[in-house]
């Protein structure tokens, strides 16, 4: 599992790091595609089935964000959809502001 | 005739070249160790917690100004995982900071990870109601 897990994260890092080499795109328009794409293989079915196989190599990458949020949509309702990615978002906001209050910026 | 190189080929010339292929090893190398480690986090706790632990890593990294130079090395193998989502935020807030805590901090928290929130909240929406139909 960890090396299936190595080579799915892997994979898709790559694929990534392929169209921001040879696009103009940045890593802002490669993140939000990759989510929409998450959305999409949720619709599709398939995400969770990555998931499954994968194990926490799909779950860490950007993609999953989008699957989680489709599933939530789908469970939860649209207007609910938020409850799934709730620990990262929140976790993400909390630690920002606590390390934006810690550390001095370099200027 | 003066000089013969164009300005255009002197700028090639000094501008050292990536490789993109050691790029694109590096993006699936790195990436996929943030996989392995992933998967014995979810083996060892559980997915949720697995998150955490990344956010909070990225974050103080992000706060030490050393996960600016793991992008420079390890490029999309870090931006790709959850790692580049906590980054945005921590980085968005940190670059703003001067600005004061509201019009800087939090007029610019969500600069970079707001799109993420967005197109991943619309395609949810798009994608579950086409469900509903079909």
């Amino acid at each position: 599992m960890i090396i299936k897990s190595f080579i799915f994260s892997g994979i898709v890092c790559l694929i990534a790091q392929i169209i921001k080499d040879n696009t103009k795109l940045t890593s802002g328009h490669i993140t939000s595609i990759f989510v929409s794409v998450g959305a999409f293989l949720g619709f599709l079915g398939i995400y969770d089935k990555l998931v499954k196989c994968f194990g926490g190599g799909a779950s860490v990458v950007i993609m999953s964000f989008g699957n989680t949020l489709y599933n939530g949509a789908v469970e939860l309702g649209i207007l609910n959809m938020l409850a799934n990615v709730s620990v990262g978002i929140i976790t993400s906001v909390l630690m920002a502001f606590i390390i934006t209050l810690i550390f001095k910026v370099k200027n | 005739m003066g000089d013969d190189m164009s300005y255009q080929e002197l700028v090639d010339s000094v501008t050292p070249k990536e490789n993109k292929w050691k790029n694109l090893i590096v993006a699936f190398l790195s990436g996929g160790v943030v996989g392995a480690i992933s998967q014995i986090f979810v083996s060892l706790f559980d997915t949720n917690i697995m998150l955490i632990i990344w956010i909070v890593i990225a974050s103080i990294l992000t706060g030490m100004t050393v996960f600016d130079d793991m992008v420079d090395k390890f490029k999309m193998g870090v931006i790709i995982p959850i790692t580049g989502f906590s980054h945005s935020v921590t980085s968005a807030s940190l670059d703003y900071k001067h600005e004061g805590l509201v019009t800087g901090i939090g007029s610019n928290y969500f600069k970079l990870a707001g799109s993420v929130i967005l197109y991943g909240i619309v395609s949810a929406t798009v994608f579950a109601l086409l469900r509903s139909i079909i």
